[in-house]
């Protein structure tokens, strides 16, 4: 099915445009929800806009160079599941596929040794450690 | 003072361990599919998110009673969600519904229930911190041992309203435990631009009061660290400053595009996880499978998106409710 996605309310100014500068993604190629869509120049910074569902770029409806406003139609997306805005999200970060790397001694990862032990103590460094 | 006054903690039962990684996970999933909603454009105005904090949140208010209280901030979705307040309330305060925490009429940075032992969040910087002297004063003089944690970032830190309301807080030892979430930007200035001495506990001691700087993306050394607080607090020994060391992974608000934090930085601390840290180490303990967390998470998605169904058809104020609930 195809999903028309808009322009996000990113601008610090109601009602100012929002730039086009470029798009991360070529038409015909595929994007994942929460990747880097396009990017867009706000009236304070430049943004990058996420796609809302994974899928196909099929239509970029806005160039770079552009001026939009919010809720303007940006994309045409191609998706297959029937519920795309409302899939749940693709496990990322908080996935325990693994173990985070190790994290040196500046705050450690709590590694009780064995159960009803599980309190860690506060193991924080001297003043400066964690800005310096 | 040091922190020598500590209770004998109970043995934690897998239960109590994976009602924190639970809650911790309805945070994560709860702000990630607000994220969405936004950039849908199917929710108005900005959002304030705390992906990355939820172990502050998670550490602090599960080491309370039901009855103490919390005053939050406008970054406050974790803190309700951890004092108990359920999805469906704050989506449909998001919403603008009057079926809201607070009828519609907070939004996401007034987060908050009262029957829950929630201030609705003060987005106003530090504001919370003299309110919640005032709250410990209450709780002093009518003797009912309660406490109140009052979160702040380290942007607040440096507001005159931190210097009076600690100071009243530590002279009259109220139980009062100042929870900064020390997440190393106040919106996009780094806390070493604006302060000498980084480690915000050191503070404590201008006060005459305990400080203690904790690492806040290990939900259990949080939890531990508000228990030897409010035990102190409520033994009279009050006021507690705690700082938790954290990382956001999101702009400090929606429309942030958050290219101040260095891509290293954002790598170390994306490492340090508090979700991911906490599973491993349910894993390591084998207090769950994976198939038990994946099942939480699962769960936790279905409660959010039954919580959206409903937020997005749930009754909006009427011109009547114009006039209710407000001063003027």
């Amino acid at each position: 099915m195809k999903l028309k996605m808009k322009m996000p309310d990113l601008a610090t100014t109601e009602g100012s445009d929002i730039m086009i500068q470029q798009w991360c993604v070529e038409v015909g190629n595929m994007i994942k929800r929460g990747q880097p869509l396009l990017e867009v120049e706000t009236d304070k910074s430049v943004m990058t806009v996420e796609s809302i569902a994974s899928g196909m770029l099929d239509i970029a409806h806005v160039e770079p160079g552009d001026a939009v406003s919010v809720g303007d139609v940006i994309a045409t997306l191609e998706v297959d599941q029937a519920h795309p805005v409302t899939a749940p999200l693709q496990p990322d970060s908080s996935t325990p596929k693994k173990k985070p790397p190790d994290q040196g001694n500046e705050i450690p990862v709590v590694r009780p040794k064995k159960k009803g032990s599980m309190f860690a103590r506060n193991r924080m460094g001297s003043p400066g450690d964690e800005l310096s | 003072m040091n922190g020598s006054n500590c209770e004998s903690y109970p043995e934690h039962d897998s239960e109590f361990l994976l009602s924190l990684f639970r809650t911790m996970v309805l945070i994560r999933e709860f702000e990630e599919r607000v994220r969405f909603l936004f950039l849908e454009g199917s929710m108005p105005g900005t959002i304030h998110q705390c992906q990355g904090q939820e172990a502050t949140a998670v550490g602090t208010c599960s080491a309370l009673r039901e009855d103490d209280w919390i005053t939050s901030t406008f970054r406050g979705h974790g803190h309700g969600l951890a004092k108990g307040l359920t999805p469906q309330e704050m989506m449909n305060e998001l919403y603008g519904s009057i079926d809201g925490c607070c009828r519609g009429k907070g939004g996401s940075m007034h987060m908050g229930n009262m029957e829950k032992g929630m201030v609705p969040g003060i987005a106003i910087v530090a504001g919370g911190i003299p309110l919640a002297a005032g709250m410990a004063l209450a709780f002093k003089m009518k003797n009912t041992s309660q406490v109140v944690v009052c979160f702040f970032g380290d942007g607040g830190v440096a507001e005159g309203a931190f210097h009076e309301g600690v100071n009243m807080a530590a002279i009259w030892e109220l139980p009062v435990i100042y929870v900064c979430e020390n997440n190393l930007y106040g919106a996009s200035t780094r806390v070493d631009k604006v302060m000498k001495n980084t480690r915000i506990s050191d503070r404590a001691v201008a006060y005459g009061i305990r400080g203690e700087t904790v690492d806040g993306n290990d939900v259990l050394a949080v939890n531990e660290a508000t228990r030897r607080a409010a035990v102190e607090c409520r033994a009279g020994q009050g006021p507690v400053l705690l700082e938790l060391l954290t990382y956001r992974r999101t702009g400090h608000s929606r429309r942030d595009a958050c290219n101040y934090q260095p891509e290293k930085e954002q790598e170390e601390w994306y490492a340090r996880d508090p979700i991911v840290r906490f599973s491993s180490l349910l894993l390591e303990q084998e207090i769950a499978m994976e198939a038990d967390l994946e099942s939480i998470r699962d769960d936790v998605q279905q409660q959010i998106e039954a919580a959206v169904t409903y937020a997005q058809q749930a009754p909006q104020p009427t011109l009547d409710d114009l006039t209710t609930d407000v001063f003027a």
